[in-house]
Protein backbone atom coordinates (compact mmCIF):
# COMPACT_ATOMS: atom_id res chain seq x y z
CA UNK A 1 0.00 0.00 0.00
CA UNK A 2 2.63 2.56 0.74
CA UNK A 3 4.60 1.64 -2.62
CA UNK A 4 1.29 2.99 -4.47
CA UNK A 5 0.55 6.13 -2.56
CA UNK A 6 1.22 8.71 -4.85
CA UNK A 7 3.77 11.56 -3.62
CA UNK A 8 1.56 14.19 -3.01
CA UNK A 9 -0.27 11.59 0.08
CA UNK A 10 2.55 12.86 1.99
CA UNK A 11 1.38 16.22 2.24
CA UNK A 12 -2.28 15.79 1.38
CA UNK A 13 -5.19 14.07 3.32
CA UNK A 14 -5.60 10.74 1.25
CA UNK A 15 -8.83 10.07 -0.80
CA UNK A 16 -11.81 9.45 1.43
CA UNK A 17 -14.08 6.58 0.65
CA UNK A 18 -16.15 6.96 -2.58
CA UNK A 19 -13.23 9.08 -4.35
CA UNK A 20 -11.79 7.55 -7.63
CA UNK A 21 -8.44 7.31 -9.26
CA UNK A 22 -9.90 10.02 -11.38
CA UNK A 23 -9.87 12.17 -8.27
CA UNK A 24 -6.31 11.68 -7.79
CA UNK A 25 -5.66 12.86 -10.88
CA UNK A 26 -7.30 15.51 -10.60
CA UNK A 27 -5.51 16.41 -7.43
CA UNK A 28 -2.20 15.69 -8.58
CA UNK A 29 -2.60 18.38 -11.51
CA UNK A 30 -3.52 20.89 -9.06
CA UNK A 31 -0.63 20.31 -7.09
CA UNK A 32 1.01 20.25 -10.26
CA UNK A 33 0.45 23.68 -11.08
CA UNK A 34 0.53 25.07 -7.87
CA UNK A 35 4.50 23.75 -7.31
CA UNK A 36 5.16 25.25 -11.12
CA UNK A 37 3.75 28.87 -9.62
CA UNK A 38 5.39 28.13 -6.60
CA UNK A 39 8.40 27.52 -8.38
CA UNK A 40 8.27 30.16 -10.83
CA UNK A 41 7.62 32.87 -8.68
CA UNK A 42 8.61 32.17 -4.84
CA UNK A 43 6.19 31.84 -1.84
CA UNK A 44 7.14 35.27 -0.55
CA UNK A 45 6.65 38.67 -2.11
CA UNK A 46 6.03 38.13 -5.54
CA UNK A 47 8.25 40.07 -8.62
CA UNK A 48 7.95 38.67 -11.98
CA UNK A 49 10.55 40.30 -14.14
CA UNK A 50 10.55 39.99 -18.22
CA UNK A 51 13.14 41.89 -20.51
CA UNK A 52 12.76 43.45 -24.24
CA UNK A 53 15.29 44.30 -26.26
CA UNK A 54 15.62 47.61 -28.40
CA UNK A 55 18.36 48.17 -31.07
CA UNK A 56 20.15 51.53 -31.70
CA UNK A 57 21.86 52.39 -34.37
CA UNK A 58 23.74 55.94 -34.96
CA UNK A 59 24.33 57.40 -38.47
CA UNK A 60 27.23 59.16 -38.44
CA UNK A 61 27.84 61.21 -41.48
CA UNK A 62 31.23 62.71 -42.66
CA UNK A 63 31.47 65.65 -40.77
CA UNK A 64 34.39 68.92 -40.78
CA UNK A 65 35.33 72.04 -39.60
CA UNK A 66 38.12 74.59 -40.62
CA UNK A 67 39.80 77.33 -38.39
CA UNK A 68 41.95 80.36 -38.63
CA UNK A 69 43.27 81.33 -35.96
CA UNK A 70 44.90 84.73 -37.48
CA UNK A 71 41.52 84.99 -39.16
CA UNK A 72 40.95 85.81 -43.29
CA UNK A 73 41.20 89.49 -43.91
CA UNK A 74 44.51 90.30 -44.52
CA UNK A 75 46.75 93.33 -45.71
CA UNK A 76 49.14 93.22 -48.34
CA UNK A 77 51.79 96.04 -47.46
CA UNK A 78 53.84 97.90 -50.49
CA UNK A 79 56.99 99.48 -49.89
CA UNK A 80 57.81 102.80 -50.63
CA UNK A 81 61.44 101.57 -51.48
CA UNK A 82 59.99 99.01 -54.55
CA UNK A 83 62.26 97.54 -56.58
CA UNK A 84 62.11 96.75 -60.62
CA UNK A 85 61.67 93.09 -59.15
CA UNK A 86 58.52 93.47 -57.19
CA UNK A 87 60.60 91.46 -54.51
CA UNK A 88 59.72 93.23 -51.56
CA UNK A 89 55.80 92.63 -51.25
CA UNK A 90 56.50 90.44 -48.32
CA UNK A 91 53.96 87.52 -48.63
CA UNK A 92 50.81 86.95 -46.35
CA UNK A 93 50.39 83.59 -44.31
CA UNK A 94 47.07 82.17 -43.50
CA UNK A 95 47.70 79.38 -40.99
CA UNK A 96 44.44 76.92 -40.71
CA UNK A 97 43.74 74.20 -38.86
CA UNK A 98 41.23 71.26 -39.90
CA UNK A 99 39.12 68.78 -38.44
CA UNK A 100 37.20 65.77 -39.72
CA UNK A 101 36.03 62.23 -39.88
CA UNK A 102 36.37 61.74 -43.58
CA UNK A 103 38.55 62.67 -46.64
CA UNK A 104 38.17 66.58 -46.74
CA UNK A 105 38.64 68.95 -49.75
CA UNK A 106 40.15 72.80 -49.23
CA UNK A 107 39.82 75.42 -51.60
CA UNK A 108 40.11 78.59 -51.93
CA UNK A 109 38.82 81.97 -53.92
CA UNK A 110 39.23 85.84 -53.82
CA UNK A 111 36.12 87.98 -53.17
CA UNK A 112 36.50 89.91 -56.01
CA UNK A 113 38.89 89.84 -58.98
CA UNK A 114 40.97 91.80 -61.41
CA UNK A 115 42.44 91.00 -64.51
CA UNK A 116 45.85 92.66 -64.34
CA UNK A 117 47.68 94.03 -67.27
CA UNK A 118 49.92 90.55 -68.48
CA UNK A 119 46.51 88.91 -68.92
CA UNK A 120 46.16 87.03 -66.15
CA UNK A 121 43.30 87.14 -63.19
CA UNK A 122 43.97 87.73 -60.30
CA UNK A 123 42.59 88.30 -56.70
CA UNK A 124 41.74 92.46 -56.12
CA UNK A 125 43.24 94.22 -52.88
CA UNK A 126 41.71 97.69 -52.40
CA UNK A 127 44.65 100.56 -51.76
CA UNK A 128 44.32 103.02 -48.68
CA UNK A 129 42.47 105.83 -50.35
CA UNK A 130 39.08 104.28 -50.11
CA UNK A 131 39.47 101.70 -52.93
CA UNK A 132 41.01 104.04 -56.12
CA UNK A 133 43.92 101.66 -56.45
CA UNK A 134 43.59 98.25 -56.60
CA UNK A 135 46.46 95.83 -56.62
CA UNK A 136 46.37 91.76 -57.72
CA UNK A 137 47.44 89.01 -55.53
CA UNK A 138 47.36 85.32 -55.85
CA UNK A 139 46.38 82.70 -53.67
CA UNK A 140 48.85 79.78 -52.60
CA UNK A 141 47.05 77.22 -51.00
CA UNK A 142 49.24 74.12 -49.32
CA UNK A 143 47.41 71.35 -48.01
CA UNK A 144 48.32 69.39 -45.98
CA UNK A 145 51.62 70.38 -44.33
CA UNK A 146 53.35 69.23 -41.38
CA UNK A 147 52.91 71.43 -38.48
CA UNK A 148 50.72 74.56 -37.72
CA UNK A 149 53.78 77.33 -38.48
CA UNK A 150 54.92 75.87 -41.64
CA UNK A 151 55.62 78.64 -43.70
CA UNK A 152 57.53 77.02 -46.92
CA UNK A 153 56.64 79.00 -49.85
CA UNK A 154 57.11 76.78 -53.03
CA UNK A 155 58.74 80.30 -55.33
CA UNK A 156 57.80 83.44 -55.96
CA UNK A 157 53.88 82.25 -56.34
CA UNK A 158 53.49 83.95 -59.63
CA UNK A 159 50.82 82.63 -61.92
CA UNK A 160 51.47 79.65 -63.87
CA UNK A 161 54.74 78.85 -61.82
CA UNK A 162 54.10 76.44 -59.04
CA UNK A 163 55.55 72.91 -59.57
CA UNK A 164 52.84 70.12 -59.74
CA UNK A 165 52.74 68.98 -56.28
CA UNK A 166 49.11 67.17 -54.69
CA UNK A 167 49.31 69.42 -51.82
CA UNK A 168 49.86 72.93 -53.99
CA UNK A 169 47.08 74.88 -55.60
CA UNK A 170 47.06 78.55 -56.63
CA UNK A 171 44.38 80.95 -58.56
CA UNK A 172 44.12 79.32 -62.29
CA UNK A 173 44.92 82.72 -63.49
CA UNK A 174 42.49 82.13 -66.86
CA UNK A 175 39.52 83.22 -65.09
CA UNK A 176 37.88 84.53 -61.64
CA UNK A 177 37.50 81.04 -60.50
CA UNK A 178 38.75 80.00 -57.42
CA UNK A 179 41.58 77.22 -56.77
CA UNK A 180 41.26 73.55 -57.67
CA UNK A 181 40.55 71.21 -54.33
CA UNK A 182 43.36 69.84 -52.36
CA UNK A 183 41.95 66.62 -50.55
CA UNK A 184 43.62 65.07 -47.60
CA UNK A 185 42.51 62.41 -44.97
CA UNK A 186 40.93 64.23 -41.50
CA UNK A 187 40.35 60.83 -40.11
CA UNK A 188 44.12 60.51 -39.92
CA UNK A 189 44.74 62.37 -37.76
CA UNK A 190 43.18 64.55 -35.06
CA UNK A 191 43.84 67.81 -36.33
CA UNK A 192 45.59 68.44 -40.11
CA UNK A 193 47.05 71.74 -41.34
CA UNK A 194 47.30 74.12 -43.79
CA UNK A 195 48.34 77.17 -44.98
CA UNK A 196 47.17 79.72 -47.47
CA UNK A 197 49.81 82.39 -48.80
CA UNK A 198 48.85 85.91 -50.45
CA UNK A 199 51.61 86.66 -53.45
CA UNK A 200 51.51 90.13 -55.10
CA UNK A 201 53.78 91.81 -57.14
CA UNK A 202 54.29 95.77 -57.56
CA UNK A 203 53.07 95.70 -61.22
CA UNK A 204 50.16 93.64 -60.68
CA UNK A 205 47.22 96.25 -61.28
CA UNK A 206 45.14 97.10 -64.42
CA UNK A 207 47.20 99.33 -66.41
CA UNK A 208 50.72 97.38 -65.06
CA UNK A 209 51.89 100.39 -63.45
CA UNK A 210 53.40 99.51 -59.85
CA UNK A 211 50.83 100.04 -57.29
CA UNK A 212 51.37 103.14 -54.78
CA UNK A 213 53.25 102.43 -51.64
CA UNK A 214 50.63 101.24 -48.98
CA UNK A 215 48.28 98.58 -47.51
CA UNK A 216 46.29 96.87 -49.64
CA UNK A 217 43.01 95.15 -48.00
CA UNK A 218 41.68 91.76 -49.20
CA UNK A 219 39.41 89.10 -48.67
CA UNK A 220 39.28 85.47 -49.46
CA UNK A 221 36.56 83.11 -48.84
CA UNK A 222 37.72 79.39 -48.23
CA UNK A 223 35.93 76.32 -48.91
CA UNK A 224 36.04 72.75 -47.27
CA UNK A 225 34.32 69.94 -48.20
CA UNK A 226 33.69 65.99 -46.71
CA UNK A 227 32.92 63.28 -48.85
CA UNK A 228 29.41 61.81 -47.30
CA UNK A 229 28.52 58.55 -47.81
CA UNK B 1 -22.61 25.05 -7.94
CA UNK B 2 -20.15 27.51 -9.51
CA UNK B 3 -18.71 25.99 -12.97
CA UNK B 4 -15.70 28.24 -13.83
CA UNK B 5 -13.40 26.87 -16.16
CA UNK B 6 -9.53 27.28 -16.05
CA UNK B 7 -9.98 30.17 -18.75
CA UNK B 8 -11.57 32.66 -16.28
CA UNK B 9 -7.25 32.42 -14.28
CA UNK B 10 -6.98 34.31 -17.41
CA UNK B 11 -9.80 36.02 -17.92
CA UNK B 12 -10.04 37.43 -14.26
CA UNK B 13 -6.66 37.57 -12.99
CA UNK B 14 -7.27 39.81 -9.83
CA UNK B 15 -9.80 38.29 -7.79
CA UNK B 16 -8.42 35.88 -5.32
CA UNK B 17 -10.87 33.30 -3.57
CA UNK B 18 -12.56 29.56 -3.65
CA UNK B 19 -14.67 28.17 -5.94
CA UNK B 20 -15.70 24.81 -6.69
CA UNK B 21 -15.09 23.11 -10.23
CA UNK B 22 -16.73 20.44 -11.69
CA UNK B 23 -13.63 17.95 -12.15
CA UNK B 24 -14.36 16.16 -14.97
CA UNK B 25 -14.44 19.98 -17.06
CA UNK B 26 -11.67 20.58 -15.08
CA UNK B 27 -9.63 17.29 -16.43
CA UNK B 28 -10.26 18.61 -20.03
CA UNK B 29 -8.93 22.37 -18.96
CA UNK B 30 -5.92 21.20 -16.90
CA UNK B 31 -3.75 21.75 -19.67
CA UNK B 32 -5.07 25.37 -20.51
CA UNK B 33 -4.46 25.81 -16.46
CA UNK B 34 -0.44 24.87 -16.88
CA UNK B 35 -0.54 26.98 -20.12
CA UNK B 36 -1.98 30.01 -18.57
CA UNK B 37 -0.21 29.70 -15.13
CA UNK B 38 2.96 30.68 -16.75
CA UNK B 39 1.70 34.13 -17.87
CA UNK B 40 -0.90 35.09 -15.31
CA UNK B 41 1.18 33.18 -12.53
CA UNK B 42 -0.93 31.85 -9.98
CA UNK B 43 -1.07 29.36 -6.73
CA UNK B 44 -3.64 27.05 -6.46
CA UNK B 45 -4.33 24.41 -3.81
CA UNK B 46 -6.98 21.92 -3.64
CA UNK B 47 -8.21 19.44 -1.04
CA UNK B 48 -9.58 16.08 -1.71
CA UNK B 49 -12.32 15.32 -4.01
CA UNK B 50 -16.09 14.08 -3.69
CA UNK B 51 -18.17 12.35 -5.61
CA UNK B 52 -21.51 13.40 -6.58
CA UNK B 53 -22.57 10.91 -9.41
CA UNK B 54 -21.06 8.30 -11.42
CA UNK B 55 -19.32 10.62 -13.16
CA UNK B 56 -19.13 13.68 -11.40
CA UNK B 57 -16.76 14.54 -8.72
CA UNK B 58 -16.72 17.90 -6.69
CA UNK B 59 -13.37 19.36 -5.05
CA UNK B 60 -12.47 22.87 -3.44
CA UNK B 61 -10.10 25.03 -5.57
CA UNK B 62 -8.16 27.87 -3.82
CA UNK B 63 -6.79 30.40 -7.15
CA UNK B 64 -4.68 33.02 -6.07
CA UNK B 65 -3.65 35.04 -9.21
CA UNK B 66 -0.01 36.88 -8.57
CA UNK B 67 0.49 39.98 -10.01
CA UNK B 68 2.37 40.03 -13.78
CA UNK B 69 2.82 42.77 -16.57
CA UNK B 70 3.81 42.38 -20.27
CA UNK B 71 4.90 44.79 -22.54
CA UNK B 72 4.08 45.20 -26.05
CA UNK B 73 5.87 47.97 -28.63
CA UNK B 74 3.18 50.05 -29.96
CA UNK B 75 5.95 50.72 -33.24
CA UNK B 76 9.00 49.30 -34.30
CA UNK B 77 11.50 48.79 -31.16
CA UNK B 78 14.36 50.87 -32.85
CA UNK B 79 15.97 54.12 -31.68
CA UNK B 80 17.61 55.51 -34.58
CA UNK B 81 19.54 58.95 -35.32
CA UNK B 82 21.96 60.73 -37.56
CA UNK B 83 24.26 62.84 -36.43
CA UNK B 84 26.24 65.42 -37.03
CA UNK B 85 24.75 67.62 -35.64
CA UNK B 86 24.00 66.33 -31.89
CA UNK B 87 20.00 64.99 -32.10
CA UNK B 88 17.73 63.92 -29.36
CA UNK B 89 14.67 61.31 -30.67
CA UNK B 90 12.59 63.87 -27.96
CA UNK B 91 9.78 64.62 -28.89
CA UNK B 92 8.24 62.47 -31.18
CA UNK B 93 11.10 59.69 -32.36
CA UNK B 94 11.34 57.40 -29.19
CA UNK B 95 10.32 54.17 -28.82
CA UNK B 96 6.60 54.16 -27.32
CA UNK B 97 5.31 50.59 -25.54
CA UNK B 98 2.57 49.57 -23.57
CA UNK B 99 2.36 47.73 -20.40
CA UNK B 100 -0.11 45.78 -19.28
CA UNK B 101 -0.73 43.97 -15.90
CA UNK B 102 -2.49 43.65 -12.68
CA UNK B 103 -0.21 45.39 -10.51
CA UNK B 104 2.08 47.66 -9.67
CA UNK B 105 4.95 47.82 -12.64
CA UNK B 106 8.25 49.00 -12.36
CA UNK B 107 10.58 49.71 -15.19
CA UNK B 108 14.15 50.51 -16.17
CA UNK B 109 16.05 50.86 -19.33
CA UNK B 110 20.22 50.06 -19.56
CA UNK B 111 22.54 49.57 -22.47
CA UNK B 112 24.27 46.66 -23.47
CA UNK B 113 27.36 48.06 -23.17
CA UNK B 114 28.82 51.42 -21.98
CA UNK B 115 31.48 54.34 -22.62
CA UNK B 116 33.09 56.88 -20.89
CA UNK B 117 33.34 60.33 -21.68
CA UNK B 118 35.48 62.68 -20.24
CA UNK B 119 32.87 65.61 -18.75
CA UNK B 120 29.99 63.56 -19.79
CA UNK B 121 30.76 60.40 -17.74
CA UNK B 122 28.80 57.17 -18.26
CA UNK B 123 26.76 56.76 -21.50
CA UNK B 124 25.52 54.01 -23.85
CA UNK B 125 27.75 53.10 -26.25
CA UNK B 126 27.06 51.84 -29.87
CA UNK B 127 30.06 50.48 -32.29
CA UNK B 128 31.16 50.14 -35.54
CA UNK B 129 34.39 48.29 -36.41
CA UNK B 130 35.93 49.21 -33.08
CA UNK B 131 34.74 52.43 -32.94
CA UNK B 132 32.19 54.06 -30.34
CA UNK B 133 29.80 56.69 -30.35
CA UNK B 134 28.28 57.53 -26.87
CA UNK B 135 24.13 57.77 -26.34
CA UNK B 136 21.95 59.28 -23.66
CA UNK B 137 19.05 57.59 -22.33
CA UNK B 138 15.92 59.30 -21.24
CA UNK B 139 13.29 56.55 -20.25
CA UNK B 140 9.51 58.03 -19.70
CA UNK B 141 7.01 55.96 -17.41
CA UNK B 142 4.14 56.39 -17.87
CA UNK B 143 4.70 59.09 -20.66
CA UNK B 144 1.28 60.73 -20.10
CA UNK B 145 0.31 61.52 -16.41
CA UNK B 146 -3.73 60.75 -14.94
CA UNK B 147 -4.78 62.02 -11.79
CA UNK B 148 -2.72 60.82 -9.20
CA UNK B 149 -0.24 59.48 -11.42
CA UNK B 150 1.86 61.46 -13.07
CA UNK B 151 4.69 61.55 -15.89
CA UNK B 152 7.95 60.09 -14.70
CA UNK B 153 11.21 60.78 -16.05
CA UNK B 154 14.59 58.32 -15.36
CA UNK B 155 18.01 58.24 -17.34
CA UNK B 156 21.62 56.76 -17.17
CA UNK B 157 23.35 57.72 -13.59
CA UNK B 158 26.15 58.50 -15.20
CA UNK B 159 28.97 58.28 -12.51
CA UNK B 160 28.36 53.98 -12.94
CA UNK B 161 27.61 51.73 -15.21
CA UNK B 162 24.03 50.83 -15.42
CA UNK B 163 20.20 51.06 -15.71
CA UNK B 164 18.69 54.32 -15.91
CA UNK B 165 17.39 55.55 -12.33
CA UNK B 166 15.51 56.04 -10.52
CA UNK B 167 13.40 52.78 -11.24
CA UNK B 168 9.87 53.91 -12.51
CA UNK B 169 6.83 52.15 -10.78
CA UNK B 170 3.18 53.07 -12.00
CA UNK B 171 0.22 50.98 -10.84
CA UNK B 172 -1.32 49.56 -13.25
CA UNK B 173 -5.04 49.38 -11.20
CA UNK B 174 -5.72 53.04 -11.38
CA UNK B 175 -5.66 52.75 -15.81
CA UNK B 176 -7.36 49.65 -16.19
CA UNK B 177 -4.39 47.70 -15.93
CA UNK B 178 -2.54 49.50 -19.04
CA UNK B 179 0.13 52.43 -19.38
CA UNK B 180 2.04 53.36 -21.80
CA UNK B 181 5.35 54.53 -21.92
CA UNK B 182 8.11 55.61 -24.09
CA UNK B 183 12.20 55.62 -24.54
CA UNK B 184 14.55 58.32 -26.02
CA UNK B 185 17.59 58.65 -27.21
CA UNK B 186 20.33 61.36 -27.32
CA UNK B 187 23.62 61.34 -29.60
CA UNK B 188 26.33 63.53 -30.46
CA UNK B 189 29.47 63.74 -32.71
CA UNK B 190 31.27 65.00 -29.78
CA UNK B 191 30.63 61.57 -27.17
CA UNK B 192 34.28 59.62 -28.58
CA UNK B 193 36.63 58.19 -26.46
CA UNK B 194 39.66 60.26 -27.45
CA UNK B 195 36.82 63.06 -28.24
CA UNK B 196 37.64 62.74 -31.73
CA UNK B 197 35.24 63.01 -34.83
CA UNK B 198 33.85 59.22 -35.47
CA UNK B 199 34.48 58.23 -38.60
CA UNK B 200 31.29 57.90 -41.00
CA UNK B 201 28.81 55.11 -40.77
CA UNK B 202 25.84 53.47 -38.65
CA UNK B 203 26.94 52.45 -34.80
CA UNK B 204 24.81 49.50 -33.58
CA UNK B 205 23.67 49.62 -29.81
CA UNK B 206 20.67 48.02 -27.41
CA UNK B 207 19.22 48.97 -25.12
CA UNK B 208 17.25 45.87 -22.56
CA UNK B 209 13.94 47.35 -20.74
CA UNK B 210 13.16 45.60 -17.38
CA UNK B 211 9.66 45.32 -16.39
CA UNK B 212 8.84 43.77 -13.17
CA UNK B 213 5.14 42.59 -11.71
CA UNK B 214 5.52 43.75 -7.81
CA UNK B 215 3.41 42.98 -4.95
Amino acid sequence: LARDRPAYDLTTPRPGPGSSRLADRVVRVLLMVAMICLTSWGSGAFAASATATVGVTIKVESSASIDFPEGLDFLIEVPANKSPRGATIKPVRIPFTVTGSSLVQVQAAAEAYLQIADGFVAGRALGPDGGMQQLGYNIIVQFPVPSQNYSGLPGRGGFGTLPPKPNLASLPGNAPAPTPALTADAASKPQIYGTLHIVAEHNWTASGAYANPGKYRGRITVTLTTDNQ
Amino acid sequence: MAMKNAQSIAAAPARIGSREVNVSKFLHQAGRVLATAGLVGCTISAGHAQQITASEYQTNINVQVLPFAMLDFIDSPLLALTIPPAVSTIPAKGVRFRVTGNASATMTAEPSAFIYIEGERFMGRADLNGESVGYKLELRFPAVGILGSPPQYAALPGFTQGATVPPLSVDLTMSAGQRDGVLHMEASHQWTEDGGLPRPGVYVGNVTLTLTADY
